[in-house]
């Protein structure tokens, strides 16, 4: 029980935290609203003079626009910045004072990101999702067992990406300046994910990768699940392969951990 | 079992050279040479319970490395050290919520929200009754003077402020023993002294353990019974602040006033080398000199016989002449 309030005070002043920077959201709801029309916009491009029901990859053009504008909605849900801030406070020395603090580390940083992540979907994924459904025609999911597996796995892929991010952290621990990695994981996760495209229209070889890594519970799977697109005798183990990966990247980050500490090195102040 | 042991400690690490100029740099991508350092060289000692240890040493001697590894922060090289049966880095987790620390130079706060948000979070992690902490914040309000700052965000306090506030952070969970990093640096008089009064006060009432490093002497006097001096990552000094003030070779200072204009010239004359005066104003000087060489009855006596003197006074070795001495000429000085 007390556990809970430990780690659910996480929450809490993650939430706090934000809140104290919300001006900083209004902007970031602009540029939402601009990624998802200029997605919106290619993809009407693609469709264009194609016969009512056409696939491209299995996607009709509807299907295509409800994915890409969902997409976003749930990534200002799910996106964390845990590598960059482990970066910060290894960088600043800060990481000293979490050091200090009677908690596991990993625990900590996961739950300050769902304090933030339930912040987002409260002051930025609503709202955002709000004026999106007005401007632009999304497919309600075809039932409503569909959206509990959307959540669902949108919540699996919350951890994924938090566990990853989690582990690029680390490298911070070993290297002087993470930046270039940190930013590479970005593009990367933004294409491995399934948000910039479903995995579907990726080469064959790298679409049979991407089936057996982690990324595509990020953004893919869920986004399927929303579409009604995962076949029902698939939906036990598409679930069970993401929980595997989401608890098996925390379990690595949790050991990697440990040896990350001792090799810290703080030198001065 | 003393409270703290540290058994043979030592900490060292690696540092990579750069070779200069641009072919360097090109050489540096395929071979690195890296040096050690060792920052904190092999130091032992003890700390018995209620006891308040200052823990000084020049820039870079290896301080805040010895208490980042006191608290668990980093892993020790080499060596043991134990707090209340535990081993900081080993045993982190359990052995940090007995402990409470100040860093004067970063915060333990969250400094986006609400010092009081902060302590309640703290509370939290830390396991702190409803009632236990009503009680703490209550005591700590009124002694650190936090009535008016509990509902401003840390970002918005001054450092002497931030500090006040950071030292009840580090309480409010009843830690057994608090390690202080210099926890005075950059505050004005007022601030020190605010801060200097509040740790007294937990060292004689509440038999707090306290460690802390600094640079400013006068908290050192004000403050601890013993002192430690680290210089180059080893112990080149520990005990009481009294033997230290002893250390031959340290030179006294006499002042003497005159009814009319001082007789520098003539008194120079008289002692020579054995004296150094100085001019302090038309009818004073200061003189120093070691008390061994001559000692002060002898040269009060010949002072007396040769001119009319107003009035003297001797005055002990300054801890910061005592300090630099040591600072300057290492372990040799003692």
């Amino acid at each position: 029980m007390s556990l809970i309030s430990v780690y659910g005070s996480f929450i809490r002043n993650a939430f706090l935290k934000m809140l104290a920077y919300r001006a900083r959201y209004y902007t970031g709801i602009a540029t939402y609203l601009f990624f998802v029309a200029v997605y919106y916009f290619i993809w009407q491009a693609i469709f264009a003079g194609k016969p009512e029901g056409y696939r491209i990859s299995g996607y009709t053009l509807p299907e295509m626009l409800t994915y890409v504008s969902v997409g976003w909605i749930a990534r200002s849900f799910y996106f964390s910045n845990i590598d960059d801030e482990m970066d910060d406070l290894v960088r600043s020395g800060q990481i000293s004072v979490y050091l200090l603090r009677p908690v596991n580390f990993q625990a900590m940083m996961i739950f300050q990101a769902v304090g933030e992540a339930l912040f987002r979907i409260t002051f930025f994924s609503l709202p955002v999702g709000a004026v999106i459904l007005l401007c632009f025609p999304i497919n309600p999911p075809p039932s409503s067992a569909d959206f509990l597996l959307f959540a669902l796995s949108t919540a699996l892929g919350f951890l994924t990406m938090a566990s990853i991010n989690f582990l690029v952290g680390l490298l911070a621990f070993y290297f002087k300046s993470v930046d270039g990695i940190m930013r590479a994981k970005y593009n990367l996760i933004n294409l491995f994910s399934g948000l910039l495209l479903p995995l579907s229209f990726l080469p064959d070889w790298l679409r049979v990768a991407m089936e057996v890594l982690p990324f595509k519970s990020i953004a893919y799977v869920p986004l399927n699940f929303y579409l009604g697109k995962v076949p029902p005798e698939q939906i036990g183990s598409v679930l069970a392969g993401e929980f595997a990966w989401a608890f098996g990247l925390l379990a690595a980050g949790m050991i990697l951990w440990t040896r990350a500490a001792s090799r810290l090195t703080l030198q001065g102040g | 079992m003393a409270l703290v042991e540290v058994q043979n400690l030592r900490k060292s690490f690696r540092t990579f050279k750069r070779s200069e100029g641009i072919l360097g740099s090109f050489k540096d991508l395929f071979s690195r040479q890296y040096s050690t350092l060792n920052a904190v060289d092999g130091i032992s000692f003890k700390v018995e319970e209620g006891e308040l240890l200052g823990y000084l040493g020049p820039n870079g001697a290896g301080k805040s490395t010895s208490i980042k590894m006191l608290t668990g922060i980093l892993k020790p090289t080499d060596g043991e050290i134990t707090v209340m049966g535990y081993h900081p880095f080993r045993d982190r987790r359990a052995y940090t919520a007995h402990i409470g620390v100040v860093f004067g130079q970063r915060t333990q706060l969250w400094w986006d929200i609400a010092v009081l948000e902060s302590l309640k979070l703290l509370a939290k992690i830390y396991r702190v009754s409803d009632s236990e902490f009503k009680s703490r914040l209550e005591l700590l309000t009124e002694t650190l003077g936090l009535k008016d700052l509990l509902h401003t965000p840390v970002r918005k306090l001054s450092l002497g402020q931030r500090i006040r506030c950071d030292l009840a952070g580090s309480l409010i969970y009843g830690p057994k023993i608090l390690f202080l990093d210099e926890p005075t640096i950059g505050l004005d008089a007022v601030g020190k002294d605010a801060v200097r009064a509040f740790l007294r006060k937990i060292n004689r009432d509440l038999k707090a353990t306290i460690i802390m490093t600094t640079h400013d002497l006068k908290e050192i006097e004000e403050l601890c019974q013993r002192i430690l001096i680290i210089d180059k990552g080893r112990i080149i000094y520990d005990g009481s602040l009294e033997r230290v003030r002893t250390l031959p070779g340290l030179k006294r200072r006499i002042y003497l006033d005159f009814a009319g204009s001082a007789p520098e010239s003539k008194l120079n004359e008289i002692f020579g080398t054995r004296v150094a005066f100085e001019r302090e104003s038309e009818r004073r000087l200061a003189g120093s000199y070691d008390p061994r060489e001559l000692s002060t009855p002898e040269l009060v006596k010949e002072v007396f016989a040769n001119f009319d003197v107003a009035d003297f006074t001797v005055s002990e070795p300054e801890l910061e002449e005592v300090i630099m001495k040591i600072y300057r000429e290492g372990a040799g000085a003692l």
